[in-house]
């Protein structure tokens, strides 16, 4: 009574199992050299902006046909790590892009051989994946928290209190909200920090938020930007400016960001990738990198709503774009 | 390629094994007591942080496995208590203990914290390609804790477990405390669940505040699995977990685009689940 349905099931698992392995190890491996797997923590418009970009840039400088298998844990750690360990067993992937720290964790304890490309990874010494010998390499996304308070100075020049909200459950974040505080305080700024745990709770701190500052600034937060539309309406609803601290955010309604751009540190990942897989260069000596980012880019409608104009040292520096879909129609 | 295989089909077991005992703790909240316990989310985050600190302050990792399971217990009286006491609803109570684990498990562990190089019980960072022994390691944990759910479910007490589920007021007649009971079942079901969440940071190397994220599911689908092999106690329970990391497995060989990942994964659980169609699930649903 028990062996019956297991045999079956047994027979299944491994019969499909082999089907797709001898399909998948089988077909690609003549066609294209190079196959690089993409390991991607969840959906998230930055990361997304990253994998695409750094497909894009590493196809063009090695001018040659690679392959890519992307797949995406989506939130879930034990999804990631068999992901991760997918790719640590095929042969045919010669190197692996991660994407966001749970998705670098899980990759680099599965490989210790193959090439590491990390990218969306605030703090990666703290994760003990850099080591003498490692195979790990990438950019992060360190925001210059100090500019980031300057600019905030320039913008509001009679704020006194700002508000920062993050997600206490993102290793990237604490880290971040940490600099932001210090750059804030260094300036004579007070700043409260609101947690949030789940987008149902945005609503209710920014209404909370608004009441105890002038600014409301937000970290590259995987949560709060993939939030972005929300956070930036209940803002605009409350009449505070919105400061984010990635590139993308604004066009989702930020007022203005000063910060990483994701698909600039895609590509900067896949120079990277291009000097490991194609000049032969060790990751260790390629090592860390951590971009830094004069782009400003402000959000003109936003702008206009709230009545804020923008200082006139700042007038060169500050990319203005309209809200997406504004004016694209047709 | 036939390495290939193998690497991916160890793994696939051993992760099978770890969330074997959130399996087996499901089955004894969701089946025996008949409660339907959302505290195994926190539990499995708890142990985890619990077992990532305590190895990060020096303490022997082997010795980390009975302190997280005391804190998945008291994690699930907690959830009892509320329930029994406080007279919570139980979706409630459990929901309630998975919130505050989560404020708890960040004070303790912060949202990530790696532990350091093999201090895991799996002395696998040498074994890794082939970790036949943390497999063994695992197996006889498994198979202890099965044998010991086993003969508990078949003593007085486990009689008892059974009656509190399925007639509560039969268990009061004959002169039991249900709440007592009910808070029993609770503790156990947890600390099993919290040792899986201790086993998974140790072989994971590092703790995430989201690494529980989907337990819950990881259980229910593998319980289901599970009783599909068998509807009643067995050794099932431990295949339906490591069948539900084989789904995922096969999932990611298809190589499609990602955003099609969980709609295979929902299409292959509809498939293995009409194979054999159980009576008992049937009129149950």
């Amino acid at each position: 009574m028990l062996s019956k349905p297991l045999l079956i099931l047994t027979c299944l698992i491994v019969i499909l199992g082999g089907l797709f392995f001898y399909k998948t190890s089988g077909s690609d491996t003549e066609t294209a050299p190079l196959t690089i797997g993409i390991i991607q923590t969840a959906t998230h418009p930055a990361l997304d902006q990253a994998r695409e970009s750094f497909i894009a840039e590493i196809t063009r400088l090695s001018n040659q046909k690679l392959s890519f298998v992307i797949q995406n844990a989506e939130g879930s750690l034990s999804q990631a790590q068999s992901i991760a360990e997918s790719f640590h067993a095929h042969k045919k992937i010669n190197a692996i892009f991660a994407i966001g720290t749970p998705a670098v964790q899980a990759a680099a304890r599965a490989e210790k051989q193959k090439p590491i490309f990390i990218a969306a990874v605030s703090d990666p010494e703290s994760l003990g994946i850099i080591y003498p010998g490692t195979n790990v390499c990438g950019t992060t996304d360190q925001v210059d928290t100090d500019a980031q308070a300057d600019l905030i100075l320039k913008i509001v020049p009679t704020v006194q209190t700002v508000v920062i909200i993050y997600n206490p459950g993102e290793n990237n974040s604490q880290v971040m909200v940490k600099k932001m505080q210090h750059s804030l305080q260094k300036r004579g700024l007070k700043n409260i920090a609101f947690g949030v745990h789940s987008e149902s709770e945005i609503a209710q701190t920014i209404t909370t938020a608004s009441r105890k500052g002038e600014v409301i600034l937000v970290p590259a937060d995987n949560l709060l930007v993939g939030a972005m539309p929300l956070v930036s309406k209940e803002a605009l609803k409350k009449g505070r400016p919105l400061f984010a601290s990635d590139i993308p955010s604004v066009e989702k309604g930020a007022l203005i960001a000063q910060g990483a751009d994701y698909s600039d540190l895609g590509k900067h990942t896949a120079e990277m990738a291009y000097q490991v897989l194609l000049l032969g260069n060790k990751p260790q000596d390629v090592g860390i990198i951590h971009p830094t980012n004069s782009k400003i880019l402000m959000n003109k409608e936003v702008m206009e709503a709230l009545q804020i104009s923008i200082p006139q040292e700042l007038l060169s520096s500050i990319t203005l774009i309209e809200r997406k879909g504004a004016n694209d129609a047709p | 390629m036939h390495l290939e295989i193998f690497h991916i089909i160890l793994h696939v077991i051993l992760q099978g094994l770890i969330y074997s005992f959130v399996v087996m703790g499901v089955y004894l909240s969701s089946r025996i007591i008949r409660f339907d316990d959302l505290t195994t989310e926190g539990s499995f985050g708890f142990g985890g942080a619990i077992t990532a600190l305590l190895i990060v302050s020096g303490l022997s990792s082997w010795l980390t496995l009975p302190f997280a399971m005391i804190g998945g217990a008291l994690a699930g009286i907690v959830t009892g208590l509320l329930h029994t006491k406080m007279k919570m609803n139980n979706l409630i109570s459990g929901l309630v203990v998975t919130t505050a684990l989560f404020s708890v498990c960040l004070k303790l562990a912060k949202s990530n914290l790696p532990l350091p190089d093999s201090s895991s019980i799996f002395v696998s960072i040498t074994s890794y390609e082939i970790p036949l022994l943390s497999i063994a390691i695992l197996g006889t944990l498994v198979g202890i804790a099965y044998l010991g759910l086993r003969v508990l479910l078949l003593s007085e007490i486990g009689l008892i477990l059974k009656t509190v589920g399925s007639n509560p007021q039969m268990a009061i007649s004959i002169g039991k405390n249900v709440d007592g009971y009910k808070i029993l079942g609770l503790a156990i079901a947890n600390s099993l669940t919290a040792l899986a969440g201790c086993l998974f940071v140790q072989w994971n190397g590092f703790f995430s505040i989201t690494g529980n994220v989907g337990t819950l599911v990881i259980g229910l689908a593998g319980l289901i699995l599970a009783e599909m092999i068998k509807p009643t106690f067995g050794l099932g329970l431990i295949l339906g977990a490591i069948l539900y990391q084989a789904i995922f497995a096969i999932t990611i060989e298809f190589e499609l685009e990602p955003m099609w990942n969980n709609l295979i994964k929902a299409a292959l659980i509809v498939i293995l689940i009409q194979i054999k169609p159980n009576k008992q699930l049937l009129i149950q649903r």
